[in-house]
């Protein structure tokens, strides 16, 4: 049977372990195996990061929307926010040849997310960034 | 996240259990990084009990490793998932540390200082 939830937080990094929570909580109680539940929250966990790190012109308070989608094949995650546009995907693959000292980190997250994950999309719709990953069952 | 220690011979060994996150990165490195300013040089990091890690928690433990071999030390990793060792292959770090199946494994190993 599909089912589906919708977390919601602020772009505060001390919203982050709620949402943590709150995805294993939902994967768990749907029986996703610890690959997927794993996949899950590493793409949200670098996902929100970088919104909330990178996201916003401004300091004010703004709402990030997590939507999860799980039927008989996927998991769908479909992450929504309000900042400026930015495709996370857009970026520069980093170099994981050089030696650990000399790397940029920076992109490391994203680089996870596109491996760990079966698809990645993005797109920019009335003023916000969605982005939606998938990871087969 | 929560972080132990104890010792085996002579390792100090580190568990680490929970999520190594956003937020437990900091915390993580920091307290690696204090054991090696005083004096420890051989250490392992046991991942056991740890049920997630995020690209901020990998690049706090590169960190640890990286001083530890400037202070001419050793510095180990054990109780990997099948995930966590997925991250550090995808980052090309599986050629950079030093992994053990168990921490018996790690014991066993005649490096240790």
């Amino acid at each position: 049977m599909p089912v589906e939830t919708t977390l919601r937080l602020r772009n505060d990094f001390s919203a982050l372990s709620a949402l943590a929570d709150a995805t294993t909580n939902f994967l768990e109680e749907h029986q996703a195996g610890a690959e997927v539940v794993f996949a899950a929250n590493l793409a949200i966990e670098e996902l929100v990061t970088n919104i909330i790190k990178y996201g916003y012109d401004d300091e004010a308070a703004h709402e990030i929307s997590v939507h999860l989608a799980k039927n008989a094949d996927a998991l769908h995650i479909r992450i929504c926010d309000d900042g400026h546009e930015f495709n996370p995907f857009d970026q520069p693959e980093p170099d994981t040849s050089l030696p650990a000292e000399e790397r940029e980190i920076g992109g490391l997250g994203i680089h996870f997310v596109r491996n760990m994950l079966d698809s990645c999309d993005y797109r920019r719709e009335a003023g916000s960034n969605i982005v939606t990953v998938t990871k087969k069952l | 996240m929560q972080i132990t220690e104890h010792r085996e011979g002579p390792i100090l060994v580190i568990a680490v259990e929970g999520r190594l996150d956003h937020a437990g990165a900091g915390t993580f490195q920091e307290y690696t990084v204090k054991h090696i300013n005083d004096g420890v040089r051989s250490m392992v990091v046991d991942f056991t009990g740890t049920t997630f890690v995020a690209s901020m928690g990998i690049r706090a433990i590169i960190v640890p490793s990286q001083e530890m071999s400037r202070a001419g030390g050793r510095f180990g990793l054990t109780g990997l998932s099948p995930q966590l060792r997925q991250l550090f292959e995808i980052s090309g770090l599986m050629k950079v540390f030093n992994t053990y199946p168990t921490l018996a494994d790690a014991v066993a190993d005649g490096v240790w200082v």
